[in-house]
């Protein structure tokens, strides 16, 4: 299985979950059958209009099986449901490797859409 | 010198007094034309014709893409051609974000299998009322939708040049603000003595010069030991004040009731023709400058 964190920079499992999904400056891609972990930087970030789609096009094309985040925007979370990716919630959880390690836990609760980005 | 002009009024923030000057200016004129531009919350309509959603409605539409799954072949163009991130391919299906898309048509352009195919949709609402000095429209944004911009331009296809054409505009100073005050004489940047009101009266400020729009500033809730904040910094950038609109209970009391104080308290119609003959005088000067 695959699985993407919203990461600050390009690092390791000690690096910070970043704040936000579609803004993320990279994501964190873990394969749980291997635990190895690589990191893409999120091109959408950049984009003026719709980072949350362009985001969640990323992790499709990515093979994401699953995405933890804090916050997921309306337009983000309608397009990763379309994709069949699991969506989750994070909270209190500030690392990569603590995100994943819960997510091995299955402790992480199916997260909901929250209000999106403001123009 | 034309014989009308038409004028924008507009504030950095809202709750500033827009409403108030509009409705109370455009109830003291003959012939008026008063447009209703702040349609992401149009509320003039509380003093002028609160009865507007039973008047002529037109609805302003605009085109989204509609995608045919048996003619599409997942090729990815019209993702990849979008700017704005209004379509997604997820499982071999295009998904339509109708909210970010700008209507551009260039999706379906790029599309080789004319799988694409734009569908109307209503955008907003322009509603109109007839008074007997006042032609009232007003623009009105559909809850959900993002883009001011069409609805304003429509409104304004309704502009009366015969008319003296005052526009209630969005505040702020991004896109549906500007929409609202092109092609507008004159600008009228309502303010309030306070901090919060100075530091957005020179965000409004720097705008109207880039745009090179001439204008003026009203100050509305003015009162003598604050004004200053205001005047100063008028007086150091040569603006002109050209009203005060005093901080009264009376008048708030008024407007809490939907009742515009120009029809209660004496004196303020002759306040308020003077202020649209200040206004005239500026404009046609700002012309005769701008001629040379």
């Amino acid at each position: 299985m695959k699985i993407v964190i919203p990461a600050v920079e390009d690092g390791n499992f000690e690096t910070e979950i970043h704040e936000n999904f579609g803004r993320a400056d990279y994501f964190a891609l873990v394969n749980s059958d291997n635990d190895e972990i690589e990191f893409v930087k999120n091109t959408a970030a950049a984009q003026s209009s719709g980072a949350g789609v362009g985001a969640a096009q990323l992790c499709a094309d990515r093979g994401a099986d699953a995405v933890a985040a804090y916050h997921f925007g309306p337009k983000a979370y309608k397009a990763l449901r379309a994709a069949g990716i699991e969506v989750l919630d994070l909270n209190k959880q500030n690392l990569i490797k603590e995100a994943y390690n819960d997510y091995q836990a299955g402790k992480l609760a199916e997260a909901v859409a929250g209000p999106g980005g403001h123009h | 010198m034309k014989q009308e002009i038409s004028l924008s009024i507009l504030s950095g923030k809202g709750g500033t007094g827009k409403t108030t000057l509009a409705v109370n200016m455009a109830l003291a004129l003959e012939n008026v034309q008063l447009l209703d531009a702040d349609v992401e919350e149009p509320n003039d309509y509380l003093f002028i014709s609160p009865e507007i959603e039973n008047k002529k409605m037109e609805s302003v539409m605009r085109l989204i893409p509609e995608v045919d799954d048996d003619k599409c072949t997942a090729c990815r163009k019209c993702v990849n051609f979008c700017e704005y991130n209004a379509l997604a391919m997820m499982l071999d299906n295009v998904l339509v974000f109708e909210e970010v898309c700008h209507s551009c048509g260039g999706c379906e352009i790029v599309c080789p299998e004319n799988a694409i195919t734009e569908k109307e949709k209503e955008l907003g609402k322009l509603r109109h009322d007839k008074l007997d000095e006042i032609d009232f429209w007003q623009g009105e944004l559909n809850t959900g939708e993002e883009k001011a911009v069409p609805v304003i331009e429509k409104l304004k296809t309704k502009i009366d040049r015969d008319k003296k054409v005052i526009i209630d505009s969005p505040p702020g100073t991004t896109c549906p603000t500007i929409e609202a005050i092109t092609d507008t004489d004159f600008t009228v940047v309502v303010t309030e003595p306070s901090s919060f009101g100075l530091h957005d009266l020179k965000m409004v400020v720097e705008m109207l010069v880039q745009i090179k729009q001439p204008f003026a500033v009203v100050i509305n809730r003015a009162e003598a030991d604050s004004d200053y904040l205001i005047e100063d910094y008028c007086q150091e950038e040569g603006i002109n004040i050209l009203l005060k609109i005093p901080f009264s209970r009376k008048i708030a009391e008024l407007y809490s009731n939907g009742k515009p104080f120009v029809n209660e308290i004496e004196g303020w119609q002759r306040k308020f023709e003077k202020l649209y003959r200040d206004i005239r005088k500026e404009a046609s000067g700002y012309e005769r400058n701008n001629s040379n």
